[in-house]
């Protein structure tokens, strides 16, 4: 009866109080049927913990005023590490300057301000349907 | 992951894997019970079958805004020092729109939960009208098998008729914070009949003592049992230990899995 229902993290690290875009996506995202685990984070481990006890699909980090690279490398370093192959998607405050880096690291978006709500939430959808994170046994 | 269809003997798999306490085993099972998928379905069987896993179910419900995440996750520090693996269950609604939802009870937690071993936190999407999930009991089941002795369910802020979570699971907590009725409000029947002890909420806002003895006053069962009736505050941290020993008292010693490495 179930169809395919994505599950995604959100978060943005608790000491960036700018909660507006990140709470905006995520109502977005529960209206396109899927299911947002929203949660603050201190440290970049804690976003790999949390996206593997919640088993998400994808990992979508927020920023405002920093760690744009810095968090993302450090979030995607984890994962490797952990041997779980979680997509993350980037968004908020993404300058041109952070861009080549952070596709360099393989995020498997940017969304820099200005997108329509409904193309955020179908590239969580696609990218979601794409990813087979610890594939089956 | 939900996202891939898992074959029946892959559950099995993963299902024997639990005890090993691997948490992604755990998170897994736990999504394809969510999930009503047909993986979900063989796991749900295996776990009836091995009912028995021991270690105690408490559900914690109560109203919107009651204060139940920030008692639950106070409450799981206290259980894990005192050498208890807890898991915490925190069931928000899914949309009726859409099916989507937005799970933000772990918000509550902070993120020192998130680095301990003895402590599995899970945001649960409810299914049931959008309200419970009906694998509920199988997930607190697989949970327990995955070495978490102590399992607490949060359910979606409830109404005075939301009473099915009862049937679910070992003991049933009301959490209720001051000023939210007159004291006929805690007369009608309801989930304050079901309930197996009551805990005031947020008890440093006014009206904390008068709620304190409205509840006392229904605390008798129609059967003579007093139930318990326990004054917290998560902020401050008042009633939190009272309450987690109250939990472990119900513990059976002979069945609970016990502390684990």
């Amino acid at each position: 009866m179930q169809t395919f229902m994505p599950r995604v993290l959100l978060t943005k690290s608790f000491i960036d109080s700018h909660d507006r875009a990140i709470k905006t996506v995520a109502m977005a995202l529960r209206d396109a049927s899927i299911e947002v685990v929203l949660v603050d984070y201190e440290v970049a481990a804690d976003v790999v913990r949390i996206a593997i006890d919640e088993d998400v699909h994808v990992i979508g980090l927020s920023f405002m005023s920093g760690g744009q690279v810095d968090v993302t490398e450090q979030v995607t370093a984890l994962l490797r590490e952990a041997e779980a192959d979680i997509p993350i998607v980037v968004g908020g405050t993404i300058r041109p300057f952070d861009v080549p880096p952070l596709e360099a690291l393989g995020v498997a978006a940017i969304f820099r301000g200005g997108e329509k709500l409904s193309s955020i939430a179908e590239t969580f959808h696609a990218i979601a349907r794409r990813g087979t994170p610890e594939g089956t046994p | 992951m939900a996202a891939t269809a898992l074959p029946g003997s892959g559950a099995d798999t993963l299902f024997s894997r639990l005890a090993d306490g691997n948490r992604r085993d755990l998170a897994r099972c736990i999504s394809e019970l969510n999930a009503l998928s047909p993986a979900g379905r063989r796991l749900r069987d295996l776990a009836d079958a091995a009912e028995g896993a021991g270690g105690l179910v408490v559900a914690v419900t109560g109203p919107p805004g009651a204060g139940k995440s920030t008692l639950i996750a106070s409450l799981c520090e206290h259980l894990a020092r005192a050498g208890q693996r807890t898991a915490a269950l925190l069931i928000d609604p899914s949309s009726p729109l859409s099916g989507g939802a937005v799970l933000g009870d772990r918000i509550r937690f902070g993120t020192g939960a998130a680095g301990r071993p003895d402590i599995f936190i899970r945001s649960l999407a409810g299914r049931l009208d959008g309200v419970l999930t009906p694998n509920l009991r199988a997930i607190t089941q697989v949970a327990r098998l995955g070495g978490f002795s102590i399992v607490i369910v949060e359910t979606v802020g409830s109404g005075q008729s939301d009473v099915d979570v009862v049937r679910m699971v070992d003991h049933t907590i009301w959490a209720v914070p001051p000023g939210l009725g007159d004291g006929v409000q805690v007369l009608k029947a309801g989930i304050q009949e079901m309930a197996d002890a009551f805990v005031v909420t947020k008890s440093d806002r006014e009206g904390a003592d008068q709620l304190m003895r409205q509840l006392s006053s229904i605390a008798r069962t129609p059967g003579g049992v007093r139930r318990p009736v326990l004054r917290t505050c998560a902020t401050t941290g008042e009633g939190i230990p009272e309450l987690a020993r109250h939990i472990c008292d119900l513990l059976d010693p002979a069945s609970a899995t016990g502390p684990r490495a």
